[in-house]
This record gives C-alpha cells, structure tokens and sequence, in this order.
C-alpha cells in the first residue's frame, strides 16, 4: 500500500474486481476509490457492467476475483489465517450498512408506505415499535410523502414508489447510499420530483455511488465520475475533466452520443 | 347481398342514426335477440323442476327421517370428528407443505433429493392405501422408541397403542395433503418477483426472515384458491378414514344406517352437511382471498382515495389477476 498520509482513507475501496455470467465477462480488472462523503456517479452504456459492479459492492452479486473493502471489512470474504467466504448471516449485517434504491423500486407489494419502510428497522435492527414508527414517519416526510403513509405501492406513482423506496434503503442508517439508475423506470415528469429528493439526501453528506444514464443529473451531483465501458472502467476523474474534456475517444463517443445538447 | 343488407336493416331499426359526421355511435346500437339464451333458459328451468320433484316426492328420500337424524347427538359428534380432522390435517399439511417447499427451494442438493422423494412417495400412494399403511403399522413396526439412532433408547412404545384410529387418520391425511401443500407453495413462492427478494436482501434481511416476512406474505396471496379447494378435498377425504373405524361424519351414519337399515336419508344427512360445511369455507375463502389482497389492484387497501397517477406495470397486473 502506498503510504498517502494527506488522503484520507476511502470509503470503499473496490482492486482488480472481476465477475463474469457463466464465460461471459461482465467486469474486468476494476479498481476504484469512493471517497468519504463523496458523489460518486457511474455512467456508461447499458451492459458495460455498470450495475452490476454497484451490486458487487453491497455483496449482492458475489465477486469472482478482486476485492471490494468497506473501511477495512472485506465484503463477502474474511481473512483469518486464510480468505474464506462469510457466512450468509454475516453477509445480511454487512448490507445493513449500506442502502440501495433500485431501478424498479422494488416496494414489498404486499406492505403499505411506512410499513415498507418500518421493516428493515423493525425485523432487522430489532428497534423498538415506537421509535421505528416515529423515524419512519420522519423519512416519509423528509421524502415528501408524510401524507401517504399507510398507501400500498400500487396506490402510489412511480415518483412516489421511488421516493418510498428512498426513505427504506435510508432507515437503516446506511453509511453508504448506493442507486442503481434511479430515474430510468419513470415517466420524465417524475423525475425531477426524485432527483430533488436524491440531491437532498446526498446534500446531508452521505456517501454515494449513483448508476444512472442522465448525464445532466451526473454532472448536477458527482465529485467524482467513472466511466465504464465493456466491464472496464475506461476514464475516471471530476465531473469537468470527464464530462468537459474526456481522454478517450470511448468516452467522447457516449457523451456525444447521450448528451442532450 | 341484399338480404343480408335488409335483415340488418330490420335489426337496427330502432336505433337512431347519428346525426352527421360520425360514422356510428356503438352506444345506439340494437340487441340482438338471444334466442339461444332463451332455450338454454327452459330447458334448464325444465331439469331442476324434475329434480325438485324427483327428490321432493320420491318417498326413499324419506325427508321426515332425515329431518330426525339431521341433527342427532351421534351424527353432530361424526360431524364434530371430521371438522377437527380437517382443521388438524390441513394445519398440519400445510406446515409440512412450507418446510418441504422451503427445502425444495433451497440451495442444498440434498434437501432438495429429500424433499422431491417425499412429494414423489406421498403423492404416487393412494390416500386410502396410505390410511391402511399407517392403520397397520404395528404389523411393520411393533415398538416405536425414541433414543439415540443405532445407541440407547430412552423410551418405547407398542406401535398397536400408540396408533389408534385417531393417530393414523391424522398421520395419513396430514402426510397426504403435505405433498399438495408443498407443490402449491412452491408455486407462490416461484410467483413473488426477484425484485421483492433482492429489496429484504438489501436491507439486510437473513434468508429465513425474508423467507417468513416477505416472501410467504405474498406466496399465500397466489397459494390460497388452490388451498381453497385443498380443503375442500380434504374435508371429504376424512370419510376415507371410516374405513379404518375413526368415527366421523360418514362412519357414523353408516353405523346408523347398518340399524336402522334407511340408507338413503342417512346419506342425505351427511350429503347436506358436507354441502353447508363446503360452502361456509368457500365464504371464508373469500374473505381470505379479500385480506391477503391488500395492496393488490382495485380493493387494495387504504380507503383514502386513489392517486391518478397509478403507474401502468401494477394496472397490468391487476387486469391479470381481476
């Protein structure tokens, strides 16, 4: 390890990950740093691995080769006098520490509002019934949707099912807020609405990584931008040296070619 | 071409044209007269007129004696016998059913091996061999022991004492239905998208909690009009057991009838009560069905009104399910 004495350690730190479905190569040799309290935002083509290296961070998807740490922690694996997988139940606390909004929300269908978003604090956390209720309360309102606590996710707009879902992935206490394209499932008029929520959330400087497609949004949020193509990370750096003055051709290609300028 | 053109013509003769423009307004359009409608109507009234009175009038049905037997103290204890079996039975198939679903489901090869052979054993038997089966047992097994397998036995009893009627009724019907019930949770589980899943796995929820909590939730919702009908089944596979002298509804009327030699009203009495037991489920059903939907489609849930906006994926999925 290089000594850096003026950086701070990372949050996470992801080295030479690899994952492949079946001989099919999905991520490749990829290394990057997410800063304490950082925006991290990932873009890249659809199928370049972007996803699925967000889910290999919380332990979702399990790694093949590489390594990903949280503060310290390996995630997935323990190293004792040798690297062995963790246990499933050592897994489950290990994803308490970070929250993950997905694409398609992903709302427990058969659960109103708060009780989506009761559950983690209530069966996982083992909180008290009260204080779960109480925070619950809280981050639907923090969300915008105090009034629509005891809705069903089918009574609910995409905006407002992503919104619901934000609060979840938050009620845990998450030290890392991990998005998977958390505009992409919905009609353009709602996504301001949760775009306003995300950049909220992130203002209270939470740790970061966002999957999305909307350039606009990336450069709106990010500290730090990664660029992936074909399982490799091709480019990474400020928003304004990728977005404004990419090194690779790659990179220029898909920026032309998303932005909407 | 031009008959054709003047029936049309005849049909639609009430109907007013629209004044211009549009070419037609489906709302002014004639009925057609359903003349099939109305036959089927007669000779469906015809049919039960004769049924009516086949069963009204023929004296063999005796009503007087069903009527005296309908509700006498030895048929109301069957009746009682074979409410308590049924409940017992499909509470305890329906535990069995989840843990052998649960097992089929996992990741472990040899539970899944278990859990398929029992399911394959189970369903390939008749229910009423297995009855025989477990009836017989003592012949196979005379001591039943707990201990410690091929070490000490700590305890042990005569198979013949401890499988009474009662005992192998329970065993076989329980045993039987558990088969089903796996099949039709499997199938619940199979119909809870992925997504609902990785949602629990990413708030940290471990396999059983979210197995319990979110899966089985919204698995029952899919598995209970099959269960319905399950406990239809097994409501009227408890008269099976009378063949191994449990006293139930069926036994105790043939145990009636074998005195009193009035076959016909005797079975009418269990008839009519296998029908009014029959359908105070069907409308407990419904009320199953009704809480379990919640959060589903139209009648899901909250009684605040529903936002416009409803996003069209669960429009489709309740158009599937209404």
């Amino acid at each position: 390890m290089t000594e850096q004495k003026n950086h701070p350690a990372p949050a996470i730190s992801v080295r030479a990950l690899g994952k492949s479905y079946g001989d099919k190569p999905v991520l490749r040799d990829v290394s990057m740093d997410v800063d304490e309290g950082a925006v991290t935002v990932i873009v890249g083509r659809s199928g370049s691995g972007k996803s699925t290296l967000l889910r290999c961070l919380n332990g979702l998807e399990s790694i093949e080769s590489g390594s990903v740490v949280l503060r310290g922690e390996p995630i997935g694996y323990k190293l004792t006098n040798r690297l062995h997988q963790l246990p499933s139940r050592e897994m489950s606390q290990q994803r308490q520490k970070f929250g993950f909004v997905f694409q398609n929300f992903n709302l427990f269908s058969n659960m109103t509002a708060i009780e989506n978003v009761m559950l983690g604090p209530l069966r996982v956390a083992r909180r008290p019934k009260d204080v779960a209720r109480r925070e619950a309360v809280e981050l639907l309102r923090r969300v915008g949707l105090g009034d629509r606590c005891e809705a069903y996710p089918a009574r609910l707009s995409g905006g407002q099912q992503q919104r619901v879902a934000i609060a979840r992935a938050l009620a845990m206490k998450p030290s890392v807020l991990l998005m998977d394209e958390p505009t992409s499932a919905l009609d353009p008029e709602m996504v301001a609405e949760v775009e306003s929520v995300i950049k909220s959330v992130i203002g209270d400087g939470m740790t970061t990584v966002v999957v999305t497609h909307h350039i606009g949004f990336a450069a709106d949020i990010a500290t730090h931008v990664v660029y992936m193509d074909d399982g490799r990370i091709v480019e990474q750096g400020t928003p304004e040296a990728v977005f404004s003055s990419p090194e690779s051709e790659r990179t220029r290609q898909f920026l032309s070619a998303v932005k909407p300028n | 071409m031009t008959m054709t053109k003047k029936l049309d013509m005849s049909m639609t003769k009430k109907s007013t044209r629209p004044p211009t423009g549009d070419p037609f307004d489906a709302a002014t359009a004639a009925r057609r007269p359903q003349i099939r409608t109305w036959i089927a109507v007669v000779v469906v009234l015809i049919l039960l007129a004769q049924a009516a009175k086949f069963v009204a009038t023929n004296p063999a049905f005796a009503w007087p004696v069903v009527l005296e037997y309908f509700t006498s103290v030895y048929v109301l204890q069957g009746l009682a016998a074979t409410l308590q079996l049924t409940v017992i039975c499909m509470a305890l198939g329906i535990l069995g059913g989840i843990g052998l679903a649960a097992m089929r489901l996992s990741d472990s090869k040899p539970l899944v091996w278990f859990s398929s052979t029992v399911v394959w054993v189970l369903r390939s038997v008749p229910l009423l061999v297995q009855l025989i089966f477990w009836y017989n047992l003592a012949a196979l097994l005379p001591q039943i022991s707990i201990g410690i397998p091929f070490g000490p036995v700590f305890s042990s009893w005569d198979t013949n004492d401890l499988i009474t009627p009662l005992v192998a009724a329970i065993v076989g019907l329980a045993m039987h239905e558990m088969a089903y019930m796996a099949e039709i949770i499997r199938a619940g589980v199979l119909a809870v998208p992925d997504g609902q899943i990785e949602a629990a796995r990413s708030i940290g929820m471990r396999r059983y909690q979210l197995f319990l909590r979110v899966i089985l939730p919204q698995a029952a919702r899919v598995s209970v009009p099959p269960t319905g009908s399950q406990v239809i089944s097994m409501l009227k596979a408890t008269s099976l057991v009378s063949v191994i002298a449990m006293r139930e509804l069926l036994y105790s009327v043939q145990e009636t009838y074998n005195q009193t030699f009035q076959v016909i009203p005797l079975l009418t009495v269990a008839v009519l009560w296998y029908l009014i037991v029959t359908s105070l489920l069907a409308v407990g059903q419904i009320y199953l069905e009704r809480r379990l939907g919640r959060g589903y489609g139209k009648q899901g849930g909250s009684n605040e009104t529903a936002s416009t906006d409803s996003p069209q994926l669960d429009l489709k999925i309740t158009d599937r399910l209404s």
